[in-house]
């Protein structure tokens, strides 16, 4: 079944719809959900952020500018969310486990799928960089949207794009070399 | 030597990217096909990307999500259509108002011209420019003044909802 674009159902909404706003819930709860949690770094806390970010999306669904994606607009408003949030609880971004070294995830690398891997791999990143190679890779942003959801210039995005992909890059081929001399 | 590899990887992250020029993406292109050091180079990138793309995957909310947060919602805060009848009826009025005075100005300038070649040499303005108009002039521009503001209000409390 063919579904239904982003821009219907916010029509759909501003026509009175509300129920037609659960499904753009749906749609991107889990991306929302992942952005709030790599910020935030704590799961109970991003999880109400995400849904204050729906909240406030719907609330303001009329300053919704359709000529950029729904998506970008909807990070736009998690990231100064969960911003807000840090900075009204004036909480340091500690992870909720400890981040392990490099040198633990490669010891262990080889008893892990490649999935965790780079979970944790990703882990190791600074956030802004982690935000970055999220909404770049999960989200499918384009470099000029995610210069528009961070606030910074496209360069910039680039430059924290390529510093990511290079950190994630050594911890695969410390994987590969260990596989290689096991 | 360092140095030339991060420049190397650059042009191709912007080449698997997408990111480069056409010409850029062309001369890319054949220095993969001819360079062993670019081919190894573009081949390990790749393999990253894949990864990348493949194996990240999202962190799942608890079941509930969405209907907690759709209890969360507003229902002061919907559509504009609900909130907004009397901005719309004003913003016609408004422009009903402008309509109806600028033709009514248009079909009165019209009817009152001499369109004969004398007096449109040598126009008479004495029927037209009297002591009133200074006056008419002022009370439409507080009008329009009044109805900018009006129209600034409006759009705040719009704003507000």
């Amino acid at each position: 079944m063919h579904e239904q674009q982003d821009e219907d159902i916010i029509d759909l909404v501003l026509r009175g719809d509300r129920n037609a706003y659960a499904v753009l819930i749906e749609r991107y709860q889990h991306f929302v959900f992942t952005l709030a949690t790599n910020i935030i770094q704590n799961r109970e806390d991003a999880e109400e952020v995400a849904q204050d970010v729906f909240v406030k999306a719907y609330n303001s669904l009329q300053q919704y500018n359709k000529n950029s994606k729904f998506s970008t607009w909807l990070y736009a408003i998690c990231r100064n969310t969960c911003l807000s949030h840090l900075r009204k609880n004036k909480i340091e971004t500690t992870p909720e486990t400890p981040h392990a070294s490099h040198d633990n995830v490669t010891k262990t690398v080889e008893q892990r799928s490649e999935k965790q891997i780079l979970q944790e791999a990703i882990k190791q990143l600074k956030e802004e960089d982690a935000t970055v190679i999220q909404l770049f890779y999960l989200h499918e942003q384009t470099i000029e949207e995610i210069s528009h959801i961070l606030e910074l210039s496209e360069s910039n995005v680039k430059v924290r794009l390529f510093r990511a992909r290079k950190k994630l890059k050594n911890i695969f081929h410390n994987k590969y070399q260990n596989e290689l001399t096991r | 030597m360092a140095m030339q590899e991060q420049d190397i990887e650059i042009q191709v992250w912007d080449y698997i990217d997408n990111e480069c020029s056409s010409e850029d993406n062309a001369r890319i292109s054949k220095l993969i096909t001819t360079d062993k050091i670019w081919l190894t180079k573009y081949q390990e990138l790749l393999s990253v990307h894949h990864s990348l793309q493949t194996e990240l995957k999202t962190e799942q909310v608890s079941s509930g999500f969405a209907a907690t947060t759709m209890s969360k919602l507003s229902p002061k805060a919907s559509t504009p259509q609900k909130l907004k009848p009397f901005f719309t009826w004003s913003i016609r009025a408004v422009v009903a108002f402008f309509i109806i005075s600028i033709s009514g100005f248009t079909i009165y300038s019209l009817s009152i011209t001499d369109w004969t070649l004398t007096s449109y040499i040598t126009p008479e303005t004495s029927q037209t420019i009297t002591d009133k108009l200074p006056s008419n002039y002022l009370v439409f521009g507080i009008l329009i003044f009044g109805l900018l503001c009006a129209d600034l209000l409006f759009k705040r409390n719009v704003s507000k909802l």
